[in-house]
């Protein structure tokens, strides 16, 4: 029984998904046989545009599937670690995302506005696997048990040493080493972050935050940018309230109208183009290493 | 391996409820933390200095909406300086799930999503604008460089 450890259906399909390729459907497909336990607010409706995986610098980013064929990798290793000691392991499933939002410039989604305001939709309940302890120490290493209790002492499972970081540690760690790009990396996150904050200092972008402003100023509301909607103290914490839910319709409704999103997307888009040229070579290598890694995890998971 | 520089020893748990002192309440059910507690599975650690340097403060539980009213909480530079836009470095302790960084409060503007046990030792410069986080965010559409 230790195979169906792993939920074959999905991994099937996982495995048979492009590695880079964005599209807006990309989070909503990545999960098709996980079962919708929780509320999932018309799966079919466009609502859930995406603009971070359209942009340039998107080819050279994990996607969520990606990460899902690298996390069941990472437990098929975990499962054989913990073999090895003798016991079993049956990993819990990722929960499907309850719904896809890209929130770069701001809330985009009408729905969410409708039923969310600003916040987050509520996250599905991650299913816990059940493990014994026996399970938890070898699993989690000395992560299970305070530190003060294993300080200066290796960790010991009916007489062999159980990894620092457990079966499950070692096994992201271990499986990592290989094709981490901690250089390549930091160049990517440097490029999305500054093509993110040059962007907002653009004529267009400023011009269409104007009339972004103009059309809520119409409604009733008065913010500079859409940003500064998103992070009304009001709309972080406490409870979701008419207003905000008022608010947020507003603001999805001024954004198509100006076309914010759009105008932003195409400014940072040719921001983001500049800039890659400028970083080719790591950029490449970081592409190729993630290409490595989800080639290696395939591996894996065609041997589980 | 950089990561074993970094401990998980045991510390003594501030309540988010102490950073509302500041003026500001944390409406998650987050805990600010000098350090990851061995039983959490999920552990997000800013750090005010690169490398895993300096003060540090360690959150559990749930992700931050807004991290204004936090400050950094162990010894060693920056303590007690906010943690919210001032951030040099970060690791996902959390070995079951993502950790998300985004720029801007409400889990809005760019973001980077760290796998398990993924860290950046070298947050990029305008990456000071660390506003808020969250965990294990799918179909958040964030970048995932590690």
């Amino acid at each position: 029984m230790r195979r169906s450890a792993i939920p074959v259906l999905l991994l099937t399909l996982l495995v048979g998904c492009a590695p880079h390729e964005p599209s807006a459907g990309d989070a909503s497909s990545t999960f098709p046989s996980v079962p919708q336990s929780t509320p999932s607010p018309s799966p079919s409706s466009p609502a859930s545009e995406s603009y971070t995986f359209r942009l340039p610098l998107a080819v050279y980013s994990y996607s969520d599937a990606d990460y899902e064929v690298i996390r069941s990798a990472e437990q098929v290793l975990a499962r054989d670690c913990m073999r090895d000691f003798g016991l079993s392991y049956r990993p819990a499933r990722n929960p499907a995302p309850a719904e896809a939002q890209d929130r770069r410039y701001g809330l985009t989604d009408r729905a969410s506005a409708e039923r969310y305001g600003y916040r987050m939709p509520p996250q599905p309940e991650t299913p816990k696997a059940k493990l014994t302890e026996d399970q938890i120490k070898v699993l989690y290493g000395n992560r299970s048990t305070p530190a003060a209790a294993v300080k200066n002492s290796e960790l010991r499972y009916r007489g062999k040493k159980v990894p620092d970081e457990g079966c499950l540690g070692a096994a992201v760690l271990g499986f990592r080493k290989p094709y981490e790009d901690e250089a390549g990396a930091e160049v990517a996150s440097r490029i999305a972050t500054a093509s993110y904050e040059n962007s907002q200092k653009v004529p267009e972008v400023r011009a269409v935050f104007g009339k972004w402003s103009s059309c809520m100023k119409q409604k009733g509301y008065a913010y500079a940018s859409p940003l500064e909607a998103m992070a009304a103290p009001a709309f972080v914490r406490g409870k979701v309230s008419a207003v905000e839910k008022d608010t947020a319709e507003a603001d999805v409704s001024c954004k198509e109208r100006t076309r914010l999103a759009e105008v932003w997307f195409a400014a940072e888009s040719s921001i983001q183009k500049d800039m890659i040229k400028a970083e080719a070579g790591a950029l490449r290598r970081l592409g190729e290493l993630h290409e490595k890694k989800l080639r290696a995890a395939r591996k894996i998971l065609a041997g589980a | 391996m950089k990561s074993k520089r970094r401990t998980l020893s045991l510390a003594t748990a501030v309540p988010a409820a102490a950073a509302a002192v500041l003026g500001v309440a944390p409406m998650a059910h987050a805990e600010a933390r000098e350090s990851c507690p061995t039983w959490a599975n999920d552990c997000a650690v800013f750090y005010y200095n690169s490398g895993f340097s300096g003060s540090r403060t360690a959150f559990t539980n749930d992700g931050v909406p807004n991290l204004a009213g936090y400050t950094y909480l162990s010894s060693g530079s920056g303590k007690g300086q906010t943690v919210k836009n001032n951030a040099a470095s970060f690791w996902n302790a959390s070995v079951d799930h993502i950790a998300t960084v985004f720029f801007n409060s409400n889990f809005s503007g760019a973001c980077d999503t760290f796998a398990p046990l993924a860290d950046a030792d070298k947050l990029a410069r305008t990456y000071n604008e660390n506003a808020s986080f969250d965990f294990n965010r799918n179909g958040t559409n964030c970048y995932k460089w590690n």
